[in-house]
């Protein structure tokens, strides 16, 4: 009869079972879970451990232990927990023979054990002080090392902005002599890819790269940033605008002695830049098989302050002052994002940050659809592969990592640097590396090492900052706290502050005030049959309902309807009883509101205000109108007319400015389309906008039968000038129906408060993607068949919340500004909230994502995100989801969601689709 | 008081309105929320619901596991032991409450494939006569209640089932106090948020 063990209950065992365990999981799992099936074994099988020591009835039962004693539900984390587990374990020692105990041997038995507790208790209080001013230590020092980094990094701005000023309008020209390469059939067709969709190209580029083994050892989010980059750069040299060309032309430019001193602090920077970026793009291909460009010293470049045939325009603002000025407000956000210094959390901000930048720059680029021949990836994929790789085995060491690489191409090499030094941590960054080029250029570099290394030094937590992954700040997102709530000093008037839609109200401020308290006033006087506190009710009700439509009868009786509509339930639905309680027993509150109604510039900060109105900023607006907003399928190509106007709010507005324009077509069969080709000229350069005289323009796009049945989402940003504030900007946008538009029931709409141009642009764009990139999941959220309409209403969200989920009949979700300041923490949000819609809609759905083990493998801990997530089924499916959607701005923490949260990513994933 | 008189009669139209909004406000924000969940109809059986021959409050473990197979964890919680067995889920499991050796409460899991739904359960004990509200604000299943029948199921609008629980005919009130304390016969006054 074989007799079996008890499996262990914990993971403090022996090695043997340890090693049992591991080999039973090797066994059973032997294929990968993102690969496809997890096991070769059937579920219902008994399951023994290949060396005969436990048995479970079956295959199931044994994964159920697998998942409760290792707290996960993958079965490599489970496998790598096993692991650790097997190191900790205590080695058997060998027996020597007694020698003399270090205890007392005088003392008896009880006395030697109280003996010991007492030295324990001493120690592990020991412990936990040294732990606490550790901590302590280590926060301090965190702080000091960003103030430190920022002021260096501050004082570089400052001067690139020096330059900017200095550098205005200059322009040189430039000629690069390219070498005679014969183009091989191969390429040719990689750069016509190349121009016909570039978006479409660095994706497919990228997916190849992605496959490519020289990076197989690194994460998947390296993978990612490194296969990101690299298709970048491969479209770059593709389109003549090789990064070695580049640094090279910046390398000559920054020379000249007319200009050297305002570039060559930016010139250094970028120039390692695009160093980097080709020395990584050498691991995925060749780049002098497409342009003949080998090295930086063996490319001729000419310049000319006067035309000359050959000779490219160059301004070097735009070409070096901007880019670099970019790099430093990305390295002075990142380091002030970080939430703690630990690696994890250090490389995937990073990481998370080159995404963005990634995505941001490919999403300026233009596309050439007017070239008549369609994109066909097979092209690319082919193309690619017949570049080959140079390179047998991935570089590895700190010099010249890939990791460092991704870092320093993407700008960010500066920033990565200071972090190193800081903490330790290897980042796979170093100083310039010593090219031809770098030898001219290189103090920005130096400068901020120094400063940050300095520091280190002399603070002394280098290593202590690694192991510490103690958060500096809370995840929740804390609204600011106003004014009012340090002035009144009660958080009772703070909120019905922040409930009452003032925009609205303004107008009808003396009416509401008398409303509130007589009303009330008349409620109690009626109740206690009180005949002064009846009629001063009634008095003060009548006064308001007559002060905003005027004394006729009828004007008050609409009067006092039309001002309950316009509070509603927004407001006095928030107050609810108690506030009118306090309302009663302190009439001075309706002094209080008179006042902040009338000088709510005062108390309500100014953005929140002109948020409120509806804009982005108190300054400028934006409008975009299609017309006509919905063709039918275009023969040859239809023309649509878009009207954009741009209005001043506060002050007169300078330098007004169209700062980008972007589109999104989402084709109803789901194939890729480049967007219509938009020809908008340029603002007039003296155009100055006064409050009141808006400036429109009009300009018109053929859409082609390329685009039958899709949805075009356009949208404009505007950048002007006040006199308060420089570089304002806003966005209009519109959606063009053509055809069959792809079903979406999703829509913004204007149905409580007006959206904000940029924020509705954002959310927009956000719905496009989902509707484009996961039409199974809006698929769902329509299957009701009605619409769904997404709102801007902040004042019916409690602070320290983005949005809600209401379902109402004019309202599905309502938003804040908080969550929608870029398209990619829209695009979460709205995820997160449409997820709700689902739930409420489809019951399967909640049952679909329980028997997934996604929520299981939370462990009633939540989503490191959301903790309102935690032992929550509803709101742990809404993350999933929205994490699957997109990694917000504030999601650092689950950068690598598919390997924190397997389950999870697998049922999103799946759900999806 | 005359002139108190006259003001009315001048007046009576903003009176009765003024005391028309007083009414809407006392009615809206000062008194509680109507209960929703009151008799809704009567239960169309008075069969008391078993789960698989097992009957709370009579049937014995033993007996339970020659039923449903060995417990694949056991747990003790207020001097109750947590048995729990397989169930169609991977990831959820039945729960039987056992009480001095007698089966108590009994959740049954309801997944996908078991193809079960709440018109199941109506079709047999009519509509439920007590509603549960769960106090999460994202929420979207209730708790169907027909105490005397002994059967309550969480349930979705659209008829999709979560769980279905058996347990000895009870009052609803004690119902709420003993299995289903994170239940409420109110709707949570929150919504739905990020």
């Amino acid at each position: 009869m074989v007799k079996y063990y008890s499996p262990p209950e914990t993971l403090e065992t022996d090695r043997d079972s340890l090693e049992s365990l591991i080999k039973s999981t090797e066994y059973a799992f032997k294929g990968d879970l993102f690969g496809g099936s997890e096991t070769n074994l059937s579920l219902s099988q008994p399951f023994t451990s290949p060396d005969g020591k436990y048995r479970w009835q079956s295959v199931k039962d044994f994964f159920i232990y697998i998942t409760d004693l290792t707290k996960t539900g993958n079965i490599k984390v489970a496998n790598a927990v096993l692991y650790d587990n097997l190191a900790k374990a205590p080695k058997y020692v060998e027996f020597k023979g007694a020698e003399k105990s270090p205890v007392d041997q005088t003392l008896p038995q009880k006395g030697i054990l109280e003996q010991f507790e007492k030295e324990m208790e001493t120690k592990e209080a020991g412990r936990k002080k040294v732990v606490e001013e550790s901590d302590r230590q280590v926060r301090a020092a965190i702080e000091k090392q960003k103030e430190v980094y920022k002021a260096t990094i501050q004082e570089q701005i400052k001067q690139a902005k020096e330059a900017e000023v200095n550098l205005k309008g200059k322009k040189i020209y430039v000629k690069v002599e390219d070498p005679d390469i014969e183009q091989v059939p191969e390429v040719k067709s990689l750069k016509e890819q190349a121009e016909v969709d570039p978006k479409k190209f660095i994706e497919d580029a990228s997916k190849e790269f992605g496959k490519n083994p020289n990076i197989k050892d690194l994460s998947i989010d390296e993978q990612m940033a490194a296969a990101k980059q690299a298709s970048l750069t491969s479209y770059e040299v593709l389109t003549n605008n090789s990064p070695l060309v580049q640094a090279a032309v910046i390398n000559k430019v920054a020379s000249d002695p007319n200009t050297k001193n305002y570039l060559e602090n930016a010139a250094a920077s970028l120039v390692n830049q695009k160093m980097s970026q080709l020395e990584l793009s050498k691991v995925f291909f060749d780049s002098s098989k497409i342009d003949g460009h080998k090295n930086i010293n063996d490319i001729n470049v000419e310049i000319s302050y006067t035309p000359k045939p050959g000779f490219k325009e160059y301004d070097l603002n735009e070409q070096i002052i901007r880019p670099h000025l970019e790099n430093l407000n990305h390295q002075n956000l990142l380091v002030d994002t970080f939430k703690d210094f630990s690696e994890g959390e250090i490389k995937s901000r990073i990481l998370l940050g080159i995404g963005g930048r990634i995505e941001a720059h490919v999403a300026k680029l233009p596309a050439g659809s007017l070239v008549a021949k369609a994109y066909r990836s097979d092209v690319v994929q082919l193309g690619m592969s017949s570049m080959g790789f140079v390179r047998a085995v991935p570089v590895a060491a700190v010099e010249g990592s890939i990791v460092g690489e991704v870092i320093t191409a993407s700008g960010l090499g500066n920033a990565a640097l200071v972090v190193q030094a800081k903490t330790g941590i290897n980042l796979g960054v170093k100083l310039a590396a010593k090219t031809s080029a770098e030898t001219a250029v290189k103090v920005g570099v130096e400068t901020t090492v120094k400063a940050g290394v300095s520091t280190a030094a002399k603070t002394g937590f280098k290593g202590l900052l690694a192991k510490i992954g103690t958060s500096l700040f809370g995840t929740a997102a804390g609204g600011p706290i106003g004014f009012i709530a340090t002035w009144i000093g009660t958080d009772v008037l703070l909120k019905l502050v922040e409930k009452i839609p003032w925009g609205k109200i303004k107008k009808f401020g003396v009416a509401i005030a008398s409303f509130i308290v007589g009303v009330p006033m008349l409620a109690i006087g009626l109740t206690m049959a009180n005949a002064p506190l009846t009629l001063g009710g009634f008095g003060l009700t009548a006064f308001g309902a007559a002060s905003a439509k005027g004394l006729t009868l009828a004007g008050t009786v609409g009067g006092a309807f039309k001002l309950f509509g316009v509070i509603g339930t927004a407001t006095l639905g928030a107050i609810g009883g108690p506030i009118l309680s306090f309302l009663i027993g302190f009439p001075l509150v309706v002094a209080l509101i008179l006042f902040i109604i009338n000088s709510g510039a005062y108390v309500v900060p100014e953005s929140s205000l002109s948020y409120s109105k509806g804009q982005d900023n108190p300054y400028l607006s934006v409008t975009k109108e299609a017309n006509p907003g919905k063709i039918s399928n275009p023969s040859g190509n239809q023309p649509v007319s878009f009207t954009v106007s741009v209005t001043a709010t506060k002050t007169t507005l300078t330098n007004v400015k169209i700062e980008s324009t972007s589109c999104n077509v989402i084709k109803k069969d789901g194939s890729n389309v480049g967007c219509p080709l938009e020809n908008i000229q340029e603002l007039p350069a003296d155009l100055k906008l006064s409050p009141g005289n808006p400036y429109v323009f009009d300009f018109s796009v053929d859409f082609g039968s390329n685009l039958s049945d899709s949805l075009v989402f356009d949208s404009i940003k505007i950048s002007a000038d006040s006199d308060e504030q420089k570089g304002i900007t806003t966005s209009g946008s519109e959606t063009v129906c053509v055809g069959e538009c792809p079903v979406d029931c999703v829509k913004v709409e204007d149905n409580a408060m007006p959206w904000p141009g940029n924020l509705r642009a954002n959310l927009e764009a956000a719905v496009a993607s989902l509707s484009g990139g996961h039409p199974g999941f809006i698929a769902k959220v329509c299957s009701n068949n009605k619409e769904v309409n997404l709102c801007y209403n902040p004042p019916q969200i409690s602070e320290g919340y983005f949005a809600w989920h209401i379902h109402t009949d004019s309202c599905d979700v309502v938003f804040n500004q908080k969550g929608l300041q870029s398209e990619k923490d829209a695009l979460f949000l709205v995820t997160h909230e449409l997820t709700h819609h689902i739930q409420k809609i489809v019951g399967g759905s909640v049952q679909e994502y329980l028997d997934s083990g996604g929520f299981r493998e939370l462990a009633g801990e939540g989503f490191c995100t959301y903790k309102d997530t935690a032992n929550d089924v509803y709101e742990s499916m809404a993350e999933a989801l929205g994490l699957y959607a997109s990694i917000p701005s504030w999601g650092g923490c689950a950068a690598n969601y598919r390997t924190k949260y397997p389950r999870n990513y697998v049922f999103a994933e799946g759900f999806m689709k | 008081m005359g002139k108190v008189f006259n003001f009315i009669k001048k007046y009576w139209v903003l009176i009765l309105i003024a005391l028309m909004l007083v009414l809407v406000i006392i009615d809206k924000f000062i008194i509680p929320d109507k209960k929703v969940s009151q008799t809704v109809s009567t239960p169309k059986s008075n069969r008391v619901a078993d789960y698989k021959s097992i009957q709370p409050g009579k049937s014995k473990l033993e007996e339970i596991n020659s039923l449903l197979g060995y417990p694949i964890e056991q747990s003790e919680k207020d001097g109750n032991i947590i048995a729990e067995y397989r169930s169609s889920s991977n990831y959820r499991n039945n729960l039987v409450t056992v009480q001095n050796g007698v089966a108590t409460l009994i959740k049954e899991i309801v997944t996908a494939t078991d193809n079960k739904k709440s018109q199941d359960i109506i079709q047999e004990y009519g509509e439920a006569p007590f509603v549960l509200y769960d106090q999460k604000p994202s929420s979207t299943f209730n708790l169907y209640v027909y105490p005397t029948n002994g059967i309550a199921y969480l349930g979705h609008e659209d008829g999709t089932l979560l769980e279905v629980w058996y347990f000895q005919p009870i009052d609803i009130d004690s119902f709420i106090s003993t299995w289903a304390k994170d239940y409420s016969k109110e709707k949570t006054t929150e919504t739905l948020k990020y």
